[in-house]
């Protein structure tokens, strides 16, 4: 019997399963011929129609996934409105660009067994990186001064604050904050309620700390307290308590550079300013970060009574009067 | 080149039981602020300690510890009196050609119910006041942390009956913000 292989027909198949349930389990019917297919393809204009069609309808879904009917603030001739993915304007706000790149990328991983080096991901656009994301379930390989300097495009940008996994001394997307006239008015809104629930997720790692046991503490922190929302989740890497702290404050400080930014000089319309003013109150920001100092002056207070109960102690152990 | 072995000499050999007492023992005393009359406090705060899993005895409520290890609570004199785990030994290194010298020493302390003075007493003495420091420190921070607990429901408890010696309780709610719980009774008069 003679089989006849199409690589891009079995690309597709294999893209379609890898954004179902990514690359991992996506095992395309054929899986036993690959070895037999060419180690690059130049593909025919027929398969970059299939291609554009299938990548938009599955971002789609996973733009709709993430953030369900979640309202984004847009500018709208001068005045703030609130649309979400269910609205014509969210879609026309922010332009796909898609490539061929993105399908040669996803050729390398099809085609990974046989070829012996690492597909070159940065040879992508942003929105070719967002959907090698979706399908390798990994966002962490996109940086956002990467994403910035190739024009990714807000929501592009916003999946990957989303989904990225944070380490506390290298939030990626403080970038934004540090940069924040790049941000734009969809986005500043959603880095407010992701700055809140990071801080929420701090307060919850000191919460867990023994004053007893200063290091060796590194936890992971899941702060899913948004139902609708992508959960949060924050690796403490760092050792030393003080270090720790210093960290959340300087991401603090960035955070509240960006919202003073963008409720003054940076705003865009003429009445955004309030709705971030608004966005700041709403998602308790300032209480978060009162919270997280409270829980740092308590640990203080803690370690500060243990010395204390440490010296008496010692100092009764040196008396020469009874101890009880 | 002289060998050397580890021993084990009994601990009383090297201090005395005054020494030890003071080095496997410690009290510290505690506040309780007097919402109600002092009886009334005492009786609170040993039925929030009793509900939280400690027991009654003679010399007032102890905390469950550690093998070994106790925690009383004095709640009559607002003192903790803690006791931690005292070794029974001390291990040292001895050269091989003083071995029989130090045993000898060893067993007459024994006889006459006396200490052995010198460099291995200092070396002891200093050795057992770090561990037992550490190790009564611990205690101190477990057992404060049963008593605050306690005193934090005392406190509520004696906040309610107060208010509700002023008027009919009409409505409680509380509130926690980082380390401090706010009650706020609402009151008929």
């Amino acid at each position: 019997m003679k089989l006849q292989l199409y690589p891009e027909d079995i690309l597709l198949e294999y893209a379609e399963k890898a954004f179902a349930n990514s690359i991992d389990a996506a095992v395309v019917k054929h899986a036993q011929y690959l070895n037999r297919l060419p180690r690059m393809i130049e593909f025919s204009e027929e398969f970059a129609e299939r291609w554009q069609a299938l990548v938009k309808s599955a971002v789609k879904r996973f733009v709709a996934d993430t953030f369900k009917l979640r309202p984004f603030l847009f500018d709208v001739e001068g005045y703030t409105k609130r649309f979400t993915s269910a609205d014509e304007y969210f879609w026309n706000s922010c332009e796909f660009s898609f490539s061929q790149r993105g399908a040669e990328r996803l050729y390398e991983l099809l085609m990974r067994e046989f070829i012996e080096e690492e597909p070159m991901f940065l040879v992508a656009t942003p929105d070719d990186g967002l959907i090698l994301s979706i399908c390798t379930s990994n966002f962490g390989r996109y940086s956002f001064p990467w994403l910035c300097r190739n024009r990714a495009n807000w929501l592009t940008q916003a999946l990957f604050v989303a989904w990225q996994q944070v380490v506390i001394d290298r939030i990626s997307w403080q970038y934004l904050l540090d940069n924040p006239a790049e941000v734009a008015l969809p986005l500043r809104e959603y880095l407010i309620e992701r700055c809140a629930d990071l801080i929420i997720a701090c307060s919850g790692h000191m919460r867990h700390l023994d004053p007893s046991t200063p290091s060796g503490q590194l936890v992971d922190v899941v702060n899913d307290l948004r139902e609708d929302g992508v959960p949060l989740k924050v690796s403490f890497n760092q050792h030393d308590f003080s270090g720790k702290v210093t960290t959340v404050r300087r991401f603090i400080a960035s955070a509240e550079k960006a919202f003073a930014y963008w409720s003054g000089e940076g705003s865009v319309g003429l009445d955004d300013e309030k709705f971030i003013r608004g966005a700041v109150q709403q998602y308790r920001f300032a209480e978060e970060v009162r919270e997280f100092e409270q829980l740092v002056s308590d640990y203080l207070e803690g370690r500060g009574m243990e010395g204390a109960i440490y010296e008496s102690i010692i100092q009764n152990q040196n008396s020469n009067r009874s101890s009880t | 080149m002289s060998r050397s072995y580890k021993i084990r000499i009994p601990i009383e050999v090297l201090l005395s039981n005054d020494r030890l007492d003071k080095l496997g023992s410690f009290s510290m005393p505690f506040d309780v602020m007097q919402i109600l009359p002092a009886d009334q406090m005492q009786e609170l705060l040993k039925k929030s300690l009793l509900a939280a899993g400690c027991s009654e005895s003679g010399a007032g409520i102890t905390v469950p510890c550690k093998k070994g290890e106790t925690a009383i609570i004095d709640v009559e004199n607002r003192i903790i009196r803690l006791r931690a785990n005292l070794p029974k030994d001390f291990e040292t290194s001895v050269y091989e050609e003083s071995i029989r010298s130090v045993n000898a020493e060893i067993e007459k302390a024994l006889a006459e119910g006396e200490q052995i003075v010198g460099r291995m007493s200092q070396s002891a003495d200093s050795l057992l006041a770090a561990q037992m420091a550490a190790q009564l420190r611990d205690l101190a921070m477990e057992a404060r942390k049963v008593l605050n607990a306690a005193l934090k429901e005392t406190y509520r408890e004696a906040i309610k009956t107060k208010a509700s010696q002023i008027g009919n309780v009409t409505n409680i709610s509380e509130s926690s913000e980082g380390g401090s719980t706010r009650i706020r009774i609402e009151v008929a008069v």
